[in-house]
């Protein structure tokens, strides 16, 4: 029996963006990190090991805060969305540490999202590619889009989600969910120009909240579902873009 | 102008009822509800503020109504094309919400800036219900059809014996003359080609296969030139024509087709060689030219200084103007028994065609309403004008020919320039969108319904050299036109993109107009190129047109449906017409259906969703709920036979390049 498979995951602190020459280079300060270890249903959280150097007395607060995440997140008492950035954020590192060459991750790594939660996985991808592996913003989004495929329940899963919660994740996300809205945003005025009232029925943010279930429409390349849902909440998205689209 | 972030929450859109209900121009003194939405919260009070000509403003406190601001108003009793805005007050201070993209939605604004348009027309206003469904025939009268009773030939000889240089064409097939042909090197249009009443009579069949419902005929009147805007006597038909008694008969044929005859009534001036100005001596009578102030008719005309200095059309001295407010004028033209307007009604035309209608004064546009309409109740009036008839500026004044009280209609040429960009690639599919929408929201629904959709006439070039060439042809000397040849490819380009376009024209609301020839694939660039005796171009599209015509006959949508217009993509093109609950939009009985027109202009073929439920299309809530009633499930196309399939108002198609589909929906 091999060993299981440990991946850090960070929740939380504060993310510092400044531009230089290579672009843009993000930094944190205040994380709390716990280890995500095994794989899939048997995906468990552990403190990681102390850091011994340094300020004896932060170093154990900032290990009892690690461990009491980890209870809460083996415990469930946590919200969704925290237990699927935790999945998330483990499932994406680990594909890209399977997949050296990240240009190609497509072709090795397939999720299908649901429309809940677990959709932060796309904009943990897209974090990931732009942040760490330094990919174009327009390459980035393809190959999140092209390794995700959307396939929504007869019964929708998930509530708008708020940024706020997001942001408590972790703080890029919200900047980046906030990009693809703009971006999405720019298509449909593009087909319908200064039609803020259409528009604004098919943001993905609205109100402080995010619409996973339209962010994952919007950037995944193959979308799954009901005719009832063609014909409702993702209506506008598939008059904008109908080849994606596949009824279930 | 500034954009706020509150840009996108602060929003009004003329064309959902949620803002402006009932959509489109009102009648006066009909209730008007408009809103604009207040998604943030924001406006702590608002003030709708209406303005019109002559410093006209009204000032209506809004109240919030579930998220929006909302002012219930009764619109003035006088029919006026007006504007209306919104300032706002807000905790940083005020703002306007003014009218941006083409007028189609709201800005928010520092400072007042352009209104979101507001028509009002008469109440009571009503035009035609057998125009409104009917598909129009132009035929330049010299040019369509021979016949072989020599009638032409005797007609030219009485020109000649009256003293006039004109010529006949023996040859149906020959150019257009063109060349310089005066002393003075100028070109006057006095060749004919013997184009006659008959001719156009033994032609009916052929009309009628088109599904023509009403001839719209150049100037018949006797006059000096070919195309006869420079009348000699009003009262008889031009002798190379016909006589009276052979316009009577091609009347009543027509009747029998189905197919009604209009005039093109040249009001603003006569013929200088004419029995009114007589310039030239050619007639008997006592003329304002030769006769001075014997003449009965010296007053019509306005004489600096008699008999050589006279006000004249544009500066032509072979065109003078006459005064529309000289009783003896008035009498012969309009309100005499015997009028030129009623005596030709009576001799079985149904309408005028009203040339320069917007260098005629209101009132005397009036006048000739009212004098139409008291011989046949029926009969159409359509002016002649070339911008936008709601808002058209002429002569110091704003025109208010188009509210009810003058004109049925007008043509159409804005639709022309809007269709031709759009099959040229000089704009695209949301811009043409904009366009029709626009025209939908704001001419009075009679006459939207009425408009008179041309892609050619007399006075442009033939839609399928525009379409060939993409020139714009009043760039080229008449010498360059006449030696421009529309090379094979380009002819083929043209055929492709008029069978897109005609199937647009057909597909909308209003009267679509056929040049002759047009259907045959005649090119033509300007005046007198595109006026060529009738033939059979290159690439003919007479059965795309009988199909059209057909399509439009057999489906009451198409017809008098409501309307409703989709910009897929850049190049596609849709226009969906329905008919639900048994009754048009004026509340005639109409055949429940609904047709989609769809075209691709581009090169690639296309996949597209049309969603037919969307509300800010052209349709009113209750037409969409019409619309839903009728519970589509799919369609086939009436040019092709490929099926479609419907799911809760979503047509998914694969539209191949340079093509259209008109789906007969089900």
């Amino acid at each position: 029996m091999g060993e299981k498979r440990k991946t850090i995951v960070y929740f939380g602190g504060t993310a510092h963006e400044l531009w230089t020459e290579r672009g843009l280079e993000v930094s944190y300060s205040g994380r709390t990190a716990v280890l995500a270890e095994g794989d899939g249903d048997e995906l468990r959280a552990e403190a990681p090991e102390p850091q011994r150097a340094g300020d004896v007395k932060a170093g154990y607060n900032q290990l009892a805060k690690c461990l009491e995440l980890a209870m809460r997140l083996n415990s469930g008492a946590i919200s969704p969305l925290s237990g699927a950035y935790f999945r998330a954020a483990a499932l994406v590192q680990r594909a890209l540490e399977d997949n050296p060459d990240w240009r190609t991750l497509p072709a090795t790594f397939r999720q299908e999202l649901s429309g809940g939660a677990e959709g932060i996985a796309l904009i943990e991808l897209l974090r990931v590619l732009l942040d760490e592996k330094r990919a174009a913003w327009e390459e980035a989004l393809t190959i999140a889009g092209d390794c995700f495929t959307l396939r929504l329940p007869a019964l929708r899963v998930g509530a708008p989600v708020p940024l706020a919660a997001v942001e408590a994740l972790q703080m890029r996300d919200v900047t980046l969910i906030n990009a693809i809205n703009d971006r999405h945003c720019q298509r449909l005025w593009d087909k319908w120009p200064g039609d803020w009232l259409r528009i604004g029925e098919s943001a993905i943010v609205r109100d402080g909240e995010a619409d996973f279930t339209m962010l994952a429409a919007s950037l995944c390349s193959r979308v799954f579902c009901t005719k009832e849902e063609l014909a409702g909440p993702l209506r506008a998205l598939y008059t904008l873009e109908p080849a994606k689209f596949a009824e279930l | 102008m500034i954009v706020s972030e509150l840009t996108p929450y602060i929003t009004h859109d003329p064309a959902r009822e949620r803002c402006h209900c009932p959509l489109g121009a009102v009648p006066a003194l009909s209730t008007l509800r408009l809103a604009f939405s207040d998604g943030r919260a924001a406006v702590k009070s608002a003030e709708l503020i209406v303005s019109g000509d002559d410093g006209l403003e009204l000032k209506y406190d809004m109240v919030p109504e579930g998220g929006d601001w909302a002012a219930t108003i009764s619109v003035p009793e006088t029919p006026a094309a007006l504007w209306y805005s919104f300032r706002l007050t807000l905790e940083s201070g005020e703002l306007w919400l003014c009218a941006a993209y083409g007028g189609r939605f709201g800005q928010l604004m520092s400072t007042r800036g352009e209104g979101f348009r507001l028509t009002v027309h008469e109440r009571g206003f009503e035009t035609p219900e057998w125009f409104r469904r009917s598909v129009m025939y132009q035929i330049f009268p010299d040019r369509f059809a021979r016949d072989g009773s020599g009638t032409a030939r005797r007609g030219v000889e009485r020109h000649i014996a009256m003293g006039r240089q004109v010529k006949y064409h023996e040859d149906w097939d020959e150019s257009v003359d063109w060349q310089p042909n005066s002393t003075e090197g100028f070109y006057f249009p006095l060749d004919f080609f013997g184009g006659t009443f008959r001719g156009i009579e033994e032609k009916l069949g052929y009309l009628e296969s088109l599904g023509v419902g009403v001839i719209y005929l150049n100037p018949i009147v006797e006059a000096r030139s070919n195309h006869r805007y420079d009348a000699g006597d009003y009262m008889q038909p031009d002798p190379i024509l016909g006589s009276v008694e052979d316009f009577e008969r091609l009347c009543a044929a027509a009747g029998e087709h189905g197919i009604r005859i209009m005039l093109d009534g040249v009001y603003s001036h006569t013929g200088a060689d004419s029995i009114y100005f007589n310039r030239d001596n050619h007639y008997r009578s006592d003329g304002a030219y030769n006769a001075g102030s014997r003449s009965p008719f010296y007053s019509w005309y306005g004489f600096r200084k008699w008999p050589n200095e006279y006000r004249c059309w544009w500066n032509f001295p072979d065109l003078p103007e006459v005064n529309e407010h000289d009783p003896g004028w008035e009498k012969l033209v309009i309100t005499g028994e015997d009028s030129v307007v009623k005596t030709w009604l009576r001799r079985g035309a149904a309408g005028w065609r009203l040339d320069v209608a917007d260098e005629l004064p209101d009132d005397s546009l009036a006048l000739i309403r009212k004098a139409v309409k008291s011989e046949k109740p029926d009969a159409v009036v359509l002016g002649e004008v070339w911008e936008d008839a709601i808002t058209k500026f002429s002569y110091g004044s704003r025109r208010k020919y188009a509210l009810g009280g003058a004109l049925d209609t007008v043509m159409n040429y804005p639709f022309r320039s809007a269709m031709l960009d759009f099959f040229c690639f000089r704009s695209d599919a949301w811009a043409l969108k904009g366009f029709l929408i626009s025209q939908r929201l704001n001419y009075p629904l009679p006459m939207y319904y009425a408009l008179m959709n041309l892609l050619s006439s007399h006075d442009v070039e033939r839609a399928r050299t525009s379409l060939a060439t993409r020139l714009d042809a009043r760039g080229m000397t008449r010498e360059q036109q006449a030696r421009f040849i529309v090379s094979d490819s380009q002819d083929e380009r043209g055929a492709a993109m008029q069978k897109l376009a005609a199937v647009l024209q057909f597909a909308l609301p209003g009267v679509p107009s056929v040049y002759y020839g047009d259907e045959t694939g005649m090119n033509g660039m300007l005046d007198p190129f595109n006026r060529a005796p009738f033939t059979m171009g290159k690439r003919p599209l007479v059965e795309w047109y009988r199909t059209l015509g057909r399509a439009r006959r057999e489906n009451d949508a198409l017809s008098c449906g409501a309307v409703a217009i989709f910009s897929p993509q850049a190049d596609v093109l849709a226009v969906l017409r329905c008919v639900s609950g048994g009754r048009d939009c004026f509340g005639g009985a109409a055949q429940d259906g609904a047709v989609l027109a769809v075209v691709n202009r581009g090169g690639e073929t296309r996949e597209i969703v049309i969603d037919l439920w969307l509300d800010n299309t052209g349709l009113s809530s209750s037409e969409l709920d019409g619309l839903r009633a009728l519970g589509l499930t799919g369609g086939v196309c009436l040019l092709t036979g490929e099926e479609c399939a419907v799911a809760e108002g979503l047509v998914k198609l694969s539209v191949p390049p340079a093509s259209a589909r008109l789906f007969k929906l089900k």
